[in-house]
C-alpha cells in the first residue's frame, strides 16, 4: 500500500463503523423495541417529549432576542482567535521572537474588539 | 529573533512591497471603522462616499506602482495579469460606490459600514488575483465573500435582502467547503508536500495511476468552487435572487469586480496550476461554459424585472469568458481581461439607469422602462446603447471584446462552443431588444404626479454619460486597450 490515500484508511473504517452503529440502532429500537416493551399506552407517555417543543409548558415557546446571537456571534470570533494563542504559546520558548508577530495579531484584534465595543455590541439594555 | 521568527519577518518586510495596495486598503477602512467614524454625526454619514472614493484613487495610483514580483515564499505575486485584473476591480468598485451614495442617501441607509465592507472586500479580491497558491485563494476569496455576503443583505429591514444574503451565504459557505476540500485531495494527490500552483504544475502530470482519481475529483471539486464565485451553469442559482436583493450598486459591484477577481483566479489556478492535467477538466468545463451561455440567455428572456434580466445576462457573459479559460493560453487570459473591462463599462451603464429610474427601492420592473424615450431621452439613449453593446452589436465596444475573445477560441479549436456563442448571442439580443423597444415604441405609463426619481445627481449623470461615450466610441481606442492587453501576462 503505497497510495497517499492509505494513511486515511482509519478514517474509512471509523465511517463504516458509525454508519453501522447507526443502521443497528434504528434496527434494533424498530424491531427489538415492540417485542420487549411492556404493551400500556397512555397519553403522556405517547406525547413527544424532549424535541425542543416542551408541550407541559406552552409559554416556553416564545422568540428570543437576536442579543443571544450578537454574543454567541462575538464569543465565537474571540474565542477562536483565542484557541489560537495555544499552540503559539507551546512554542514560544523555541520563537522569542514570534511575541511582537503575537502582538502586532492582538492589536489587529484590539481594533475589532474597540469596534465592537462602540457599537454597543456588549449593552445588553438598549 | 532568531530562526522561525526572523525569517517570517524577513518575508514579510521584503513581500510587503508587493501588497501595498493591501496594506493601505486594511489600514483605511480599519481606521474608518473606528476611531473616525466617531466624529461623523449621523446625519452627516455620506461623506464616507468621496473618501472611498479618494481612498480608491489612491490604491490605484500604488497598484500602478507596484513593481512586478514574487513574494510569501512564492504565494503571493504581482505581475501583468495581477495589475491588470487589479485595475479593474479597482474600477469596478469606484464606480460601484458612485452609484451608491445618491441611493443610500434616499434609502437613509448612509453607513461607514458599507463602505468599509467595500473596501475589505476589495482587499480579498486584489490579493485573489495575484494567488499564486490555493491556500492564497481559499483565503481571499473567503475574505471577498464574507464581506459581499453582508452587502447583499445590507437592506434589512426588506425581506428580499435578508432573503438574497441568506441564500448567497449558505450556498457560498457551502461551495468554500467543496472548493476546500477539492484543494485537499489535490495536495493529498501530490504527496501531501505543496498547494503552490507552479509546483502543482510540475507535480500534477507524473502522480502515480493510483492517485489519479484523488487529481481528478481535487480538480472537479476546486473547479465547481470556482464556477460558484464567477455563477456559471448550474452552479448560478443563487445569483438571480442575490442580485436581486441586494441594493443595485451592489448589484452592479457583484457583477464586475468579484466576477473578474474569480475570473483572474481561474486564468491563473487552471492556467498555470492544472494546465498539465487539462484532459482532467477542459470537457466538465465546457459543458459548464455551453451551458452557462444557453440557459443565461434563454432564462432571461422570460424576466420580468431588469435586476433578475441582468443577472442572468452575466450568468451568460460569464460562460463566454470560460471560453477563455478553456483556451488555456496567455493570449487567451488577455481577451477576458479585455472583455471585462468593456463588460464594467457597458454593466455599470446599465446598472446606473436602473438606480435613476429606480427611485427608492421601487419600479425596477422591465414595464417601468415604457415610453422613457418620451419621457427621458438621454437616458433611453444612453439604456439602448448599453444593451446593444451587451448584445455585442458592432461597432460597440462590447463586439470589441467579444469579437477578440471568440476569434482566439477559435484559433484553439472549440468551435463547437464558439457556434453556441454566436447562437445564444443572437438569442440575447431578442432579449435586450425587448427592452429597446419598450422604451421606444411603448407608450409610458401614466406617472402620478411627483414620482419622478430622486437619485439624480451630478455623479449619476457623469457615470451614465461617460459609460455611454466609452461604449459608442471605445472601439477607436482599440490600438491602445490592445497594446494594454498584451501587458496581461503571467509569466
Amino acid at each position: 500500500m503505497t497510495s497517499p490515500i492509505s494513511p486515511f484508511l482509519g478514517v474509512l473504517v471509523l465511517l463504516l463503523v458509525a454508519i453501522a452503529l447507526g443502521a443497528i440502532i434504528l434496527v434494533a429500537s424498530g424491531v427489538l423495541l415492540p417485542k420487549i416493551k411492556p404493551n400500556n399506552p397512555q397519553a403522556e407517555k405517547l406525547a413527544p417529549f424532549e424535541c425542543g417543543a416542551p408541550l407541559q409548558q406552552p409559554n416556553a415557546r416564545h422568540r428570543y432576542s437576536v442579543k443571544f446571537y450578537l454574543t454567541a456571534m462575538l464569543f465565537i470570533l474571540f474565542d477562536v482567535e483565542a484557541a489560537f494563542l495555544l499552540p503559539w504559546a507551546v512554542q514560544y520558548k523555541q520563537n522569542l521572537g514570534s511575541f511582537w508577530i503575537m502582538l502586532a495579531f492582538f492589536a489587529t484584534l484590539l481594533v475589532g474588539f474597540i469596534y465592537a465595543w462602540g457599537k454597543g455590541a456588549f449593552e445588553w439594555e438598549k | 529573533m532568531n530562526g522561525f521568527a526572523a525569517g517570517l519577518w524577513e518575508s514579510l518586510v521584503s513581500g510587503s512591497k508587493l501588497i501595498w495596495p493591501q496594506i493601505f486598503l486594511t489600514f483605511a477602512a480599519t481606521v474608518m471603522l473606528w476611531p473616525a467614524d466617531l466624529f461623523v454625526e449621523k446625519a452627516r454619514k455620506h461623506v464616507w462616499a468621496p473618501i472611498t472614493m479618494v481612498i480608491l484613487a489612491l490604491t490605484g495610483a500604488l497598484i500602478y506602482l507596484t513593481e512586478p514580483g514574487v513574494g510569501f515564499s512564492d504565494m503571493y505575486k504581482v505581475d501583468g495579469l495581477t495589475k491588470g485584473f487589479q485595475a479593474l476591480i479597482v474600477l469596478a468598485a469606484f464606480l460601484a460606490v458612485m452609484l451608491s451614495q445618491k441611493l443610500l442617501d434616499a434609502l437613509r441607509e448612509q453607513t461607514v459600514e458599507y463602505y468599509a465592507l467595500i473596501l475589505f472586500s476589495l482587499v480579498g479580491m486584489l490579493t485573489l488575483v495575484g494567488a499564486t497558491d490555493l491556500m492564497t485563494v481559499y483565503f481571499s476569496i473567503e475574505l471577498m465573500a464574507i464581506c459581499i455576503y453582508i452587502l447583499v443583505a445590507y437592506l434589512r429591514d426588506q425581506n428580499r435582502g435578508v432573503e438574497a444574503g441568506l441564500k448567497y451565504f449558505l450556498l457560498g459557505a457551502f461551495s468554500s467547503g467543496i472548493l476546500l476540500y477539492g484543494m485537499s485531495l489535490v495536495f493529498a494527490a501530490v504527496g501531501g508536500v505543496t498547494t503552490n500552483l507552479a509546483e502543482l504544475n510540475r507535480l500534477l502530470p507524473v502522480v502515480p495511476q493510483s492517485s489519479s482519481l484523488l487529481v481528478f475529483s481535487g480538480v472537479l471539486m476546486v473547479l465547481v468552487g470556482l464556477c460558484f464565485k464567477v455563477a456559471a451553469v448550474p452552479f448560478h442559482m443563487w445569483s438571480p435572487d442575490a442580485y436581486e436583493g441586494a441594493p443595485t450598486p451592489i448589484t452592479a459591484f457583484m457583477a464586475t469586480a468579484p466576477k473578474a477577481a474569480a475570473m483572474g483566479a481561474f486564468l491563473r489556478v487552471f492556467g498555470t496550476g492544472f494546465a498539465g492535467v487539462s484532459s482532467d477538466w477542459m470537457l466538465p468545463l465546457s459543458y459548464v461554459a455551453g451551458a452557462s451561455m444557453i440557459l443565461g440567455n434563454i432564462a432571461a428572456v422570460r424576466q420580468q424585472t431588469m435586476k433578475r434580466l441582468l443577472a442572468y445576462s452575466s450568468i451568460a457573459h460569464a460562460g463566454y469568458m470560460l471560453l477563455g479559460v478553456l483556451g488555456k493560453g496567455v493570449d487567451n487570459a488577455q481577451a477576458v481581461w479585455l472583455y471585462l473591462l468593456t463588460y464594467l463599462v457597458m454593466n455599470t451603464g446599465a446598472f446606473a439607469v436602473v438606480i435613476i429610474l429606480q427611485g427608492k427601492g421601487e419600479g425596477e420592473r422591465i414595464d417601468d422602462f415604457r415610453g422613457l424615450a418620451k419621457r427621458r431621452p438621454f437616458l433611453a439613449f444612453a439604456m439602448m446603447m448599453f444593451l446593444l453593446s451587451l448584445a455585442g452589436i458592432p461597432p460597440l465596444v462590447g463586439f470589441f471584446g467579444k469579437f477578440y475573445l471568440f476569434k482566439l477560441a477559435v484559433e484553439s479549436g472549440l468551435t463547437t462552443l464558439v457556434v453556441i456563442a454566436l447562437v445564444t448571442s443572437a438569442i440575447s439580443a431578442f432579449y435586450y431588444l425587448g427592452v429597446v423597444n419598450q422604451m421606444y415604441f411603448k407608450e409610458p405609463a401614466d406617472l402620478p404626479e411627483g414620482a419622478e426619481p430622486e437619485v439624480l445627481s451630478t455623479g449619476m449623470t457623469l457615470i451614465v454619460g461617460v459609460t455611454c461615450v466609452l461604449t459608442l466610441v471605445g472601439t477607436l481606442a482599440g490600438p491602445w486597450l490592445v497594446n494594454t492587453m498584451f501587458r496581461i501576462t503571467w509569466i
